[in-house]
């Protein structure tokens, strides 16, 4: 048995604010993590990311199919409270409780049973792993923003789990808690091998973190990353392949271009298909004149974090891209703020999804 | 205005050279007071918790009954209990109609909405990812639940002294299931109502300040703990 985690034909609905109708926000025919990697589940908004780490947090039962922890169907045996304890999990919304820092470290070993002077030895050991042994004694409503995250990560690495589900653990902190964050992660992971899943927005993140990444789109996993998501058609023209997007910009792309994710064939004759084009497949070159191009835009934002260079590239079409690269790359390039790059596009840089239409 | 002067001397003369009657009223006031609110407080904090915590059908319909509940005059409280305690009520036998513990019943059932009302609005305004934080922890519910209770205790005590406050400051019930019995039911406001009645305006007004005093006091409280006991 290898498998930490095994989701079978999981679906999750939610019912709309004030309406009857309900919304399918997860729908996973076989899903399965491994015991002891570093999982990313990355995605846009909606996508369903922390529905997915709530089913296996067991917070809440899935409509229809079967979550199994180390292949025991836990919803059917009904020891959900055991597996909950065996798979903490970190929320979006960083909750601290109106006690001090010291005894919010201590809660989930307290709610195990543990004995209060041992939890609270377990609780100031941890503290001091993430550095943060010093504001044992504050009120946790004193924290800062990074602060309180870093005191929510500790809560769960207090618990020493074989398995952590984290929901966007670096979201609105600095770079350098971010990293700080990072590396108690990597060191749980380290020192106890703990099964880590870990729902980001962050592709450096989970990129730079997990052993492996996948990507939820309308809450359905697709393997690897995606940066740029576009829904529309595909149609052949001569040696390339066309993209029209429902409401922006028309891609034309080299064959080697363009792989599909479904069974190898390019759905040419779907209605409506998904494509993902891989931020980091992306080649630019600075012009000087947009007709020079097939395809030109100007660089509208840039995010440096680390050695990574993140950019934003506007189309006249009103639509974009992201790109990614090295810092050093970014100034080989010769790019700056506002340069008119024009795009062509690197051996399967864009995959190609059919979706239910 | 001269009256007015002289009412004032003289009630402060009562009550700081602590009056028999100004301290049995007192004490009667307090002792209804302190009963009723534990008594509500018992039914109304689980009731609370319960309807904050949990959905099911008609939700919003009963939170809407117990803000209506909030308003409901003290007589009609009064006049409901009087005729289920009065000789040919169904409750007629209890002999409870003008006791002390008759009066509590009238307002425990003023202020069970009070309670009510006021811990659904406190523990619903306590982040509701509080309890699914101590899940994802490894609490069971009943421990989720005891730590969104701790979470809005201040709100659900706020809840509890608005609640002592109401009891304190009410006269309908007291005066119509109470019947206002010198050494038997009076309390601070029907004492107060009858002194008026008298044109004894020093006792009165002594009777006024002093509930005046209790209800600075509940109020000075109330505003603390809704705070989260910061201010």
């Amino acid at each position: 048995m290898t498998h930490r985690f095994l989701l079978e034909g999981v679906v999750r609905r939610f019912r709309q604010t004030r309406s009857r109708h309900k919304i399918e926000a997860l729908r996973i025919e076989q899903f399965a993590v491994r015991r002891g990697e570093i999982l990313a589940v990355v995605g846009p908004n909606g996508s369903g990311k922390s529905t997915l780490l709530e089913a296996m947090a067991f917070l809440a039962r899935p409509d229809e199919g079967r979550v199994l922890l180390d292949g025991q169907d836990v919803w059917a045996t009904g020891r959900q409270l055991a597996a909950r304890r065996r798979c903490p999990m970190l929320l979006q919304k960083t909750v601290l409780f109106g006690t001090s820092v010291l005894h919010n470290v201590m809660y989930g070993l307290r709610v195990r049973g543990m004995a209060r002077a041992e939890a609270r030895r377990r609780a100031l050991k941890t503290l001091a792993i993430v550095g943060m042994d010093s504001l044992a004694h504050r009120a946790s409503g004193e924290l800062s923003g990074g602060q309180r995250q870093r005191i929510s990560l500790a809560r769960l690495l207090a618990l020493e789990p074989e398995t952590l589900l984290l929901d966007e653990p670096t979201a609105h902190v600095d770079f350098v808690n971010e990293q700080l964050i990072e590396e108690a992660i990597r060191d749980l992971h380290r020192r106890l091998g703990t099964t880590v899943i870990l729902a980001s927005h962050n592709l450096r993140q989970a990129k730079t973190l997990a052993d492996r990444v996948i990507t939820l789109v309308d809450g359905s996993p697709i393997p690897g990353t995606m940066d740029n998501l576009f829904t529309g058609s595909l149609a052949r023209d001569g040696d390339e392949v066309v993209f029209r997007d429902e409401s922006g910009p028309t891609f034309r792309f080299p064959p080697e271009a363009v792989r599909s994710e479904e069974d190898g064939t390019l759905p040419l004759d779907k209605e409506t298909v998904q494509i993902a084009i891989d931020a980091d497949r992306l080649l630019l070159e600075a012009v000087t004149d947009q007709e020079q191009a097939a395809l030109a835009g100007t660089i509208a934002s840039v995010r440096r974090r680390g050695d990574r260079c993140r950019l934003r590239i506007h189309f006249a079409t009103g639509r974009g891209l992201h790109a990614e690269m090295t810092r050093a790359d970014y100034g080989r390039l010769g790019l700056n703020l506002d340069t008119t790059v024009a795009v062509t596009f690197g051996p399967g840089a864009v995959r190609v999804f059919p979706t239910g239409g | 205005m001269q009256t007015f002067k002289d009412a004032l001397e003289n009630a402060l003369r009562l009550v700081l050279s602590l009056d028999a009657n100004v301290v049995e009223y007192a004490q009667r006031t307090l002792l209804i007071a302190l009963v009723s609110t534990l008594i509500a407080s018992l039914i109304g904090i689980p009731v609370g918790m319960f309807i904050a915590e949990r959905r099911f059908p008609g939700k919003r319909a009963v939170v809407t009954l117990l803000n209506t509940l909030l308003a409901v005059p003290t007589v009609a409280v009064g006049l409901l209990v009087y005729t289920l305690l009065s000789r040919n009520g169904p409750l007629g036998s209890w002999e409870l109609l003008f006791t002390v513990p008759g009066i509590i019943i009238g307002e425990v059932l003023l202020i069970v909405p009070i309670v009510t009302a006021f811990t659904v609005t406190a523990v619903a305004r306590t982040d509701r990812d509080v309890r699914k934080t101590a899940l994802t922890l490894g609490a069971n519910s009943r421990q989720a639940l005891w730590i969104v209770f701790r979470e809005s205790r201040f709100g659900v005590l706020a809840a509890v002294i608005a609640a002592f406050g109401r009891v304190v400051s009410e006269v309908g019930v007291a005066m119509i299931v109470g019947g206002n019995a010198d050494e038997f039911t009076r309390t601070l406001t029907t004492a107060t109502v009858q002194n008026v009645d008298m044109g004894n305006f020093a006792l009165a007004l002594a009777l006024g300040l002093v509930l005046l005093a209790i209800s600075l006091s509940v109020n000075v409280l109330f505003q603390y703990f809704q705070g989260g006991g910061h201010q």
